[in-house]
């Protein structure tokens, strides 16, 4: 009902108290969020409760809520402010999960022709999961959050400056991972 | 495939086959509607009630003082408010001010403060500190320079620059809404009304200005004439970091020794670009004011042409490809003679500019002055108050 509603339109329902709308507003970006929180904090169950916290915390403020981007944004920024808040509160290395705890990219792949890719990627993913925790999280915002690199020095509190070059060393540290798995793999 | 490209494809690939659990979905509705119920009794309910309004009428020059004062007698007269109104108050009421403290939120809803010194002999405000302590940022600005604490990097990076357009008194806003008093055109709409303050018992004047850019509303204590607060519900192309000030004191005494540069134990000391030789262009023999319509004219050039190396070693400190990324520049218009202003550090310099859309807009640069190892150049370091949409004749 409310798919071809904006962002403003669903807000502004909001506002004038309509609470079913926040059922729409959750359907429509819980996956995103729990995407996010996982690629961020890689813990199934953490993810969880950040995309519980969030929209908690935005049910709060939906009623007093000035929307200056689109309501995804809002809530990916959300996500990743709370699970960085969670993850200073912890040592590093302390949530990362097993591989087994999560599914994997294999099993969406015809297992003849794709096994490659499947196995690659499933590889990349895990090498962004052992990024520092700040190089990680700009490239999670930016290549999945969809986020400005503005939007992300806001996020981390840092310099533009300082988040473009955080990207370019994750993506280089990346890149080194994998040559060296190839090279440690032939 | 590029690194670039396969990390993003991995991360897609991997989020479409995750999604939350049924329990977790039922929960999460149940106790935000709950949540949304509550905050909904307790949200403000101001009675808001519209007193003057020019809607898209171009109106002639008249002075702001006037009009505003025979709109609000017109329609407030004797009952509600004793005496007239005009911006012009509000602007001689913050040039009296020394200190000004505020507490603001962000556009993610964090917490912020800042605080303003005002130079007694200028008018200025040289002094600027802003604490933005979820994101583990602090800033300090003072006149020979300014100095941003990362507590994530755990790094201080100094620079010889003050930071600019970090007035909290907002001067720049009133002085603007006068300015549109005078002259608004089909996208602007300025509406002075009241609203009742329940808790504190006292009515406020509120300000809504509404261009095409922006849409904020500033909240006016009738007898002091100073701003109470500010809400700004759209802002465009802006680059300011508040998304409300919900408190503001003047004339108080601000915290000891918060412009010194202290560097934690610990931490890194870095410069910032803005002191980089390598960024700038150098202007040789060539004035402020001839450098300044240098630099502009080389920026503007840049930026059209999709050169963005030289543009970002014009104007290092800002996120000008976000900027100017879906809103294109297209065509440097004209370039006015750079100006002094009160409260800022280096010549303002107005730049018209269209883009690809075909809006016209004037977009003030702030450009300094600097003299590195004899060398001279100038550096784009802020903007001026906000972009205005220039109307065609």
């Amino acid at each position: 009902m409310s798919a071809n509603l904006t962002d403003r339109q669903l807000l502004r329902q909001l506002q004038r108290g309509q609470g079913q709308v926040l059922r729409d507003v959750y359907q429509a970006n819980k996956d995103c969020m729990l995407a996010l929180a996982i690629a961020l904090i890689r813990d199934y169950a953490t993810a969880e409760d950040v995309v519980h916290d969030v929209f908690m915390n935005f049910a709060r403020l939906a009623p007093t809520l000035r929307l200056r981007g689109s309501l995804k944004g809002y809530l990916m920024t959300a996500v990743a402010n709370r699970v960085r808040s969670l993850q200073r509160r912890r040592d590093a290395g302390e949530v990362m999960a097993e591989r087994a705890d999560l599914p994997s990219l294999g099993e969406r792949f015809d297992p003849l022709n794709q096994l490659v890719t499947a196995e690659l990627l499933e590889q990349v993913y895990w090498a962004i999961g052992e990024l520092a925790y700040e190089q990680r999280e700009v490239i999670v915002l930016r290549l999945q959050g969809d986020m400005s690199f503005r939007q992300i020095a806001q996020v981390q509190g840092v310099s533009l400056g300082t988040a473009l070059s955080r990207y370019r060393y994750g993506l280089s540290k990346l890149q080194q991972r994998l040559n060296s798995e190839a090279i440690h793999g032939h | 495939m590029d690194i670039e490209r396969l990390a993003q494809q991995s991360l897609a690939e991997k989020a479409q086959s995750l999604t939350t659990g049924g329990k977790l979905d039922r929960r999460v509705i149940a106790q935000a509607s709950e949540a949304f119920e509550l905050a909904c009794q307790s949200a403000p309910r101001f009675g808001t009630r519209t007193c003057g309004r020019w809607p898209t009428v171009k109106l002639v020059r008249v002075a702001a003082v006037v009009l505003l004062a025979t709109v609000l007698g017109i329609f407030f007269g004797e009952r509600l408010l004793p005496r007239a109104y005009a911006v012009e108050q509000t602007l001689a009421a913050l040039e009296a001010l020394t200190t000004v403290h505020v507490v603001g939120t962000d556009w993610d809803g964090n917490r912020f403060e800042a605080w303003n010194r005002i130079d007694p002999a200028t008018g200025k405000t040289l002094w600027c500190c802003i604490d933005q302590r979820p994101h583990g940022y602090r800033i300090a600005s003072r006149p020979d320079g300014s100095c941003v604490w990362d507590k994530d990097g755990q790094v201080v990076r100094y620079s010889n620059q003050p930071i600019v357009s970090n007035d909290f008194r907002y001067t720049h806003v009133f002085t603007q809404i006068a300015e549109k008093m005078a002259e608004l055109n089909d996208h602007e709409r300025i509406s002075i009304h009241r609203e009742e303050d329940p808790l504190a018992r006292r009515t406020l004047i509120v300000i809504h200005v509404i261009t095409e850019l922006q849409d904020y509303r500033i909240y006016v204590d009738p007898s002091s004439k100073l701003p109470t607060c500010v809400y700004f519900d759209r802002a465009d192309n802006m680059q300011q970091i508040a998304r409300s000030i919900d408190e503001i004191n003047y004339d108080c005494v601000l915290p000891e020794g918060m412009f010194d540069f202290v560097v934690p134990e610990k931490w890194n000391r870095d410069w910032s670009a803005l002191d980089d030789p390598v960024n700038g262009l150098a202007i040789g023999e060539l004035t402020h004011e001839q450098g300044a319509i240098k630099t502009a004219q080389a920026y503007w050039q840049a930026v059209i042409q999709g050169n963005w190396d030289l543009a970002d070693c014009l104007r290092p400190v800002a996120d000008w490809k976000t900027d100017y990324h879906r809103d294109r520049p297209v065509e440097l218009v004209n370039i006015s003679p750079p100006r002094p202003e009160r409260g800022c550090t280096g010549l303002v310099t107005p730049c018209v500019v269209r883009f690809a859309d075909g809006k016209t807009q004037k977009i003030e640069l702030v450009i300094n002055y600097r003299n590195i190892a004899g060398q001279a150049s100038c550096i784009i370091v802020a903007t001026w108050g906000w972009p205005e949409i220039i109307e065609a004749d």
